[in-house]
């Protein structure tokens, strides 16, 4: 049995922002459940949403202007979207390597039958944004889409062999500025010690 | 647009291969996706495809360089790998493009039951992944014969949305009905390998403001016949944009079970592993550097017992012989040792 991949994006690349990322802390780790292969990107965050939507049953009676209200559970809807930046030819292919394994995160380990056994749960930890639950360690997601993005505007980078060769590279296509929109629901099973559902460490969500 | 020159770059412009050299070193150098597969389906086409000229002849004897599309024309032909859609061995598309957008789209479905009371979270169920690229792109001209090449690709892209047709004999007529979607070979670059597709989606749109190719009746030939020259046409009432542009969706239908572990792998070694087995990465290409070792095929003589085997009477068996064991044993295993790179 082979181990699970490690790989962390941005490692070729000295002289772009990865290395600001890695003074600052500014990570974001995903872990796919069935494997155990991680991958890490410089969190270059554009946009970061958090919904906590609870779930709410109402029931009206007769001359009653407010409703009956029951709560049946509680969801986390979460979305993100994280840029990836590359400043060279070695750069670009690693760091493609980094997003072909996020994307592979949203597919099942599978039997020799080719049968799904493993769910593609994906364990997402991005600072305190994503923190975890008591033990800290991330958020397990069930990520429902990955949109990956192209801005070809920022331009791009091939081979890089002296321009007649640009052309003749022509398979290889490296935007500079690729965007990772990351849209998702959480998985929460955990109640705290308390009776109340709070799912969270005991630190404040957030941190701060 | 962001180029990234070398030092010796300074007059690329000058050095533009021709598109066959190009064609012969993207075939030459770059090893990644493999020889296309061929599509096995037999229906009859109700619209056979239009042949396509060579990308070469449409190519200007000499390239108009004060002009905007003429920038997008070589932009595209120097920066960009070409858009290529194949169908039972035929080419319908293959162009060089200028791309504005690429969006990629990986959709897991999940559903969910609600769960005891108590309970958090609902229940999730995985169904699959569904993968989908939303591509626009400008085509520009810079010759008449590059415009009418235009208008060509596009006829048959149009096409490709419209399904294929088989005909019925309803005694005594023949009548014509609809056997499904056509699917295509798709490659662009390291973004799309040789994948197989649906074109959901085709939008065609001229833009005006980059101008036509004109009429011009009086260039004629020696016998007096109008011809086109680079710049004007011969087809009074035809309009030649130098400038399109398109939007296209491919839906992809992949051919090999994707996941990790799976009937391609060594159950108990490739169980981590992706479950392809070809020695290459996906879903986008990554050129010469080596795959990370989760996506190495499987190599027999390193990962696996094989030396040991045996006859059933227990007598050395060829390598060959191994090997023909090895496959019957781990029945799905379709590559072993080391495919392309």
């Amino acid at each position: 049995m082979s181990n699970p991949t490690h790989l962390i994006a941005g490692e070729h690349g000295d002289s772009s922002i990865t290395d600001w990322a890695e003074r600052q802390g500014y990570k974001v780790k995903f872990m796919h459940r069935p494997t155990g292969h991680i991958v890490e990107f410089p969190a270059v965050i554009s946009d970061f949403t958090d919904n906590h939507v609870p779930a709410m049953e109402s029931r009206y009676g007769g001359n009653q202007h407010d409703p009956m209200t029951t709560q049946t559970g509680t969801g986390r809807n979460i979305s993100f979207t994280l840029s990836i930046v590359n400043s060279s030819i070695e750069e670009a292919r690693y760091n493609t390597q980094c997003t072909n394994l996020l994307i592979q995160m949203l597919y099942p380990s599978l039997d020799t039958q080719n049968t799904f056994v493993g769910k593609p749960i994906i364990n997402i930890q991005l600072m305190n944004l994503l923190d975890g639950n008591e033990t800290g360690d991330g958020v397990d997601c069930i990520v429902e889409n990955i949109e990956y993005s192209v801005d070809f505007d920022e331009g791009i980078i091939n081979g890089n062999r002296g321009v007649p060769a640009l052309n003749a590279s022509g398979k290889e296509i490296y935007p500079t500025s690729v965007k990772i929109n990351i849209s998702g629901r959480t998985v929460l099973q955990t109640v705290g010690d308390n009776g109340e559902a709070n799912p969270f460490s005991t630190n404040n969500i957030y941190g701060g | 647009m962001a180029l990234r020159p070398t030092p010796d770059q300074s007059s690329y412009i000058d050095d533009v291969p021709s598109l066959a050299e190009h064609q012969r070193l993207q075939e030459e150098i770059v090893a990644e996706g493999g020889n296309p597969i061929q599509d096995t389906a037999t229906m009859q086409f109700a619209n056979e495809v239009t042949p396509l000229q060579s990308p070469e002849d449409t190519m200007p004897s000499e390239l108009p360089y004060n002009h905007a599309a003429t920038t997008r024309f070589i932009v595209a032909h120097t920066l960009y790998p070409s858009l290529r859609l194949r169908s039972n061995d035929q080419d319908w598309f293959e162009c060089y493009i200028h791309p504005t957008s690429y969006q990629e789209s990986f959709k897991s479905r999940w559903s969910a039951e609600d769960s005891s009371d108590g309970y958090l979270n609902q229940q999730f169920s995985y169904g699959g992944t569904e993968r989908a690229v939303s591509l626009s792109f400008v085509l520009p001209a810079v010759s008449v014969k590059q415009a009418r090449f235009n208008l060509t690709q596009c006829s048959n892209m149009s096409d490709m949305v419209y399904g294929k047709y088989r005909n019925l004999r309803v005694e005594p007529d023949q009548i014509r009905v609809l056997a499904g979607e056509k699917t295509f070979r798709a490659d662009f670059g390291s973004l799309i390998r040789d994948e197989k597709v649906v074109v959901s989606k085709f939008s065609f749109s001229v833009d005006p403001d980059a101008g036509a190719f004109d009429y011009d009746g009086s260039v004629v030939d020696s016998e007096g016949t109008p011809i086109d020259s680079d710049v004007t046409h011969s087809t009074k009432g035809l309009l030649l944009p130098k400038q399109i542009s398109v939007d296209v969706e491919f839906i992809f239908i992949h051919d090999d079970a994707l996941g990790f572990g799976g009937s391609n792998r060594i159950p108990g070694i490739g169980d981590l592993k992706w479950a392809e087995n070809r020695n290459r990465d996906w879903p986008h290409g990554t050129g010469h550097i080596h795959v990370q070792d989760y996506m190495r095929a499987n190599n027999i003589t390193e990962d696996t017992d094989i030396e040991d085997i045996r006859g059933e009477d227990g007598e050395e068996l060829t390598q060959e012989q191994k090997n023909a064991v090895f496959r019957s044993r781990y029945e799905g295993l379709r590559t072993i040792g080391e495919g392309p790179e």
